[in-house]
């Protein structure tokens, strides 16, 4: 049966999108096939960062929603081109990744957002994605803060992978998130700490946030210039592969694995 | 694979986390294991309670009376899987949809002249 991870954070802009994209091509690389759903039907942009051309995109998660005759198939695309890239040569050849793009059309945002959806689709759409491509892992890249899909997605996941910064906001938003996911039994719950100053001591950090919510610390990552002039414009564990943000990647795929 | 198709006379309101929230362990327990699920046949809700299946029936009647969760049946086999309520649209994208489509139709119209 197909895992089911989510990545979630209360606050936008902790580098969710960037964390989901690196933690499934990760562990792709190790050989896992690997589904990454972007549900951030709001603010979607994902497949930029497998640099999936938009005029190749048909169909996306919102016609799947909308659509009745719409397959998980027809909206699935096979990104592993990556992980042949002269970086990814060290991957196992096995690994797979699928992505599920939301549509990045004004109107299309506009009309999901003004008409709703059957939640339950959604639901089913993961399932029939795991089932249809074989899916060891399928990430799910959700919309920052609470509603009714990411409740969904969190109540569905095996695997919760929670990001943080160290700013208070995101400390007290983090708190709301895991009460949430125990409410709802998530089995596994990760915290991570992302755009962590280098100059801070990480373990004093790691220890401050563990003992506030009483969760693993699955990796605190450094706020990181080589990350900010990528600039969404590749995967950084394919672009950066002994960088120490890429080998804090590599630990928190072990922790989901684990 | 085909879409799930509902039965709409048994379509309900659905479970929303504050309902979810309301019930009690035991019944808080089983449906978020449900969810993880997806589906699960009433031989492997039993097995999850250790009850026999009359019992686990017993035990899953209130909540399907009160619509959070909906009952399949496929061949001899029941199955039951959790029911969300549907997601609303949002009135402020519902003018902005309105107004485009209203937008669209009168240059079509002004183009059939």
């Amino acid at each position: 049966m197909t895992q089911i991870v989510s990545i979630h954070s209360y606050r936008g802009g902790t580098g969710k999108s960037n964390m989901t994209a690196n933690l499934a091509t990760t562990m792709a690389m190790l050989g896992k096939r690997v589904g990454i759903v972007d549900t951030d039907i709001q603010s979607p942009g994902i497949h930029i960062l497998f640099r999936l051309d938009e005029t190749k995109i048909n169909k996306t998660l919102n016609d799947y929603l909308w659509d009745d005759d719409c397959s998980a198939e027809q909206i699935a695309y096979d990104v592993s081109y990556v992980l042949n890239e002269p970086n990814g040569a060290a991957s196992n050849s096995n690994g797979k990744i699928f992505l599920i793009p939301s549509s990045m059309k004004s109107e299309d945002i506009a009309t999901i957002l003004s008409e709703g959806y059957d939640v339950e689709l959604l639901q089913q759409g993961f399932y029939e994605v795991g089932d249809t491509f074989e899916l060891d892992y399928l990430f799910v890249d959700t919309h920052p803060g609470l509603n009714e899909e990411t409740l969904l997605s969190i109540g569905l996941s095996s695997a919760l992978v929670i990001i943080l910064r160290p700013d208070q906001q995101d400390y007290l938003g983090t708190a709301v998130i895991v009460e949430v996911a125990k409410e709802l039994e998530v089995p596994k719950m990760l915290l991570v700490v992302n755009k962590a100053l280098p100059d801070i001591d990480f373990g004093i950090l790691k220890d401050k946030v563990h003992e506030t919510y009483q969760l693993p610390v699955a990796g605190i990552l450094p706020l990181s210039t080589e990350m900010l002039r990528l600039g969404s414009q590749g995967l950084f564990c394919l672009q950066h592969p002994d960088h120490p943000l890429t080998k804090e990647v590599q630990r928190i795929v072990s922790h989901i694995q684990g | 694979m085909a879409k799930f198709s509902k039965d709409e006379s048994s379509r309900s309101s659905g479970l929303s986390f504050r309902e979810l929230q309301k019930l009690p362990k035991p019944q808080h327990h089983l449906v978020n294991w449900i969810r993880r699920q997806n589906q699960a046949s009433l031989l492997d809700i039993a097995i999850h309670l250790c009850q026999d299946e009359e019992t686990a029936l017993k035990t899953l009647q209130p909540l399907l009376e009160k619509g959070f969760l909906e009952e399949t049946i496929k061949g001899e086999e029941r199955y039951y899987r959790v029911s969300y309520p549907p997601k609303r649209g949002q009135s402020l994208f519902k003018k902005l949809a309105d107004k485009k489509k209203a937008k669209q139709e009168s240059s079509e119209d002004s183009t059939d002249l």
